[in-house]
């Protein structure tokens, strides 16, 4: 059933006086989440994108003449006087 | 239901024993330790980046930076959060540096989505979930997804990478990006709900 018959069917009953509003309430949550667990479905089978050839080894080249830092000390914290 | 990514999920693993070897050896000042132990990173480093920038050479530029950045302060890295989450988050903190410095021009955090005055749209798209195109080796849609990814907002479009396309947990998103947790399902909320719109509107047409 496409767009439009569907409308029509639901003015054709709404003009009946035949509008079940509850129902019509729950066949739009059903769309709304049914479709949102689709595209969140859709997001998962994205693949990730490889890094462009060549990246890696100039990256190690970088890496291979990076000296490494030292891991920053601490300060303590100051103790508060006590007055 | 379940909106946890189920194939990518089941590879977070806490840690493996070569990864604990190399993490060592690089520590220790090994360079080919590291770039081994960096090597399965990579992909999810560089889509991530891709994916904030939308541009391939700044995305390379800042894979680059990254990684070094990552070798130069490993001896400071403390193992209270996963490698991964570690890298994940020098690849997020030097993109922001760098916009700040560059002052590029970047869509405000505070610009919510706009859904119409509401954020659950109900439109006459239909169930299109059965629907036989709605797979992703329909090229049109493939690139409808993509586009739609790409004008979210950047930091709904960061949330939406790291949650649904890597199948990172929110807990972990959380750490990277240094954000609450209802923040994090607020704005995975909302990019859902843009994307889904996106797709409606394609469903709607076709």
């Amino acid at each position: 059933m496409n767009d439009f018959d569907r409308i029509w069917r639901m003015m054709d009953k709404f003009m009946d006086g035949d509008m079940d509003f509850d129902a019509l309430e729950k066949e739009f949550d059903k769309i709304f989440f049914h479709t949102l667990q689709k595209t969140v479905e859709l997001c998962h089978d994205l693949e990730c994108c490889p890094p462009p050839e060549g990246l890696h080894a100039s990256l190690c080249k970088a890496i291979e003449c990076t000296p490494q830092c030292q891991p920053k000390k601490r300060k303590p914290k100051p103790k508060k006087k006590h007055k | 239901m379940s909106l946890v990514n189920p194939t990518l999920a089941g590879r977070i693993q806490p840690k493996d024993s070569v990864e604990t070897v190399l993490l060592q050896k690089a520590r220790a000042g090994d360079p080919k330790a590291f770039e081994e132990l960096i090597k399965k990173h990579e992909p999810k480093i560089y889509s991530l980046l891709l994916s904030m920038t939308k541009n391939e050479t700044e995305a390379a530029d800042l894979f680059q930076e990254t990684f070094i950045s990552a070798w130069r302060n490993l001896k400071s890295f403390k193992e209270r959060s996963s490698f991964s989450t570690w890298l994940y988050r020098i690849a997020v903190n030097t993109l922001l540096m760098k916009k700040r410095k560059k002052k590029l021009s970047t869509v405000s955090l505070d610009v919510p989505i706009e859904h119409n005055g509401e954020e659950i749209k109900r439109d006459f798209a239909g169930d299109w979930s059965d629907n036989p195109l709605a797979s992703l080796e329909n090229k049109e849609l493939r690139d409808r997804l993509n586009a739609a990814i790409g004008e979210l907002p950047e930091k709904y479009r960061t949330v939406l990478h790291l949650s649904d396309v890597q199948g990172l947990p929110n807990e972990d998103i959380r750490k990277i990006l240094g954000i609450s947790l209802p923040s994090v399902k607020t704005r995975l909320h909302r990019a859902r709900l843009h994307v889904r719109e996106k797709l409606s509107e394609y469903f709607k047409r076709t």
